[in-house]
């Protein structure tokens, strides 16, 4: 039986991180909450919610907290590691599906589909970087930016990343080509609750720089 | 001449910050004397400007004022790579101890 470890980032995410604890306990009993120095009630919600929650001192970014977690997960001994947003934009009861590809790959990534319901700017900006990581690292997947995605523990300890921010997700891929791993990935449905939230296009320029530096370092 | 005055009153200006930071012990001894050093060779420079007209002759530069403007843009340059390496290393450390005080308690 494999070691399941769900992994969820949060940052002032008081109203939504019970929920998602919530939903989340139906596939897994092993929930790492990694409160990103919120200056809200959201580590003491986690906590509340009987799953294991550290909280960073000060903010640090989404690249650092998810390591954290996946961190504290290899202690823990674990097999698989899923990786899902706070906010509730992801939706929980598709984890079974990336457990479900993992038998084939190392790592699974979950892609949002660019329909309409995706604000404009996201749907620009992510459709460059889709093309840029396509053409720096070999990897094509239809969203670079979705923040949902399962991988083997042994592919994280080859895929380690250094980004503190939002960048982390285009590293992923960039090391995951760069390793040669075995990739796939499923579409996923997003719910947009917060259109100001999430990568802004200043963001963009920086991972796009960023996965220039990435290729030259090699 | 007034741009000359402007400039050394500036220089000095940033000398008594250097002092200042230094007698709050947010500078050490080693700090200090870099810095000291750093706006008296300006002072000299601006004060003197013939001292870099060999330079500025090699360098095809016709005007002193271009010539420090050059050197002011560079010697910025220097100064913000240092700074964004600084700051790299200093982010990575936190990461660190962030990540170690999280994973203890």
């Amino acid at each position: 039986m494999k070691k399941i470890f769900i992994i969820i980032p949060a940052y002032n995410e008081e109203k939504n991180i019970s929920t998602v604890i919530k939903h989340t306990l139906k596939y897994s009993k092993n929930i790492i909450v990694v409160d990103d120095g919120s200056e809200d009630k959201t580590f003491e919600r986690a906590k509340a919610m009987k799953v294991m929650a550290v909280k960073h001192v000060a903010n640090l970014g989404k690249g650092a907290a998810l390591k954290t977690g996946a961190e504290l997960a290899l202690r823990e001994h674990a097999d698989i590691l899923v990786f899902i947003d706070a906010d509730k934009q992801h939706e929980p009861k598709e984890i079974p599906f990336f457990l479900e590809r993992l038998y084939e790959a190392d790592v699974i990534f979950g892609s949002r589909r660019r329909t309409k319901k995706m604000p404009l700017r996201f749907r620009f900006g992510n459709s460059i970087l889709t093309h840029l990581t396509k053409f720096l690292f070999g990897v094509k997947l239809h969203d670079t930016q979705s923040g949902y995605r399962a991988m083997t523990s042994e592919a994280y300890k080859k895929i380690r990343w250094r980004s503190m921010d939002y960048s982390v997700e285009t590293e992923m891929i960039a090391n995951v080509g760069k390793k040669r791993l075995k990739y796939d990935e499923i579409f996923i449905k997003t719910i947009y609750d917060d259109k100001h939230k999430g990568t802004t296009p200043f963001h963009g320029l920086k991972i796009a720089l960023d996965m220039l530096w990435w290729r030259l370092r090699g | 001449m007034i741009l000359q005055i402007f400039a050394v009153i500036f220089l000095l200006i940033l000398i008594y910050f250097s002092f200042m930071f230094y007698k709050r012990k947010e500078y050490s001894i080693k700090d200090f004397i870099f810095w000291l050093l750093v706006w008296i060779i300006a002072i000299f420079l601006v004060s003197f400007p013939e001292t870099v007209y060999g330079v500025m002759e090699s360098l095809q530069i016709q005007r002193t004022v271009d010539f420090f403007v050059i050197a002011g843009f560079m010697f910025l340059t220097v100064v913000i790579f240092f700074l964004y390496t600084k700051i790299r290393k200093l982010e990575y450390k936190i990461e660190i101890v962030v990540r170690k005080i999280a994973l203890k308690k």
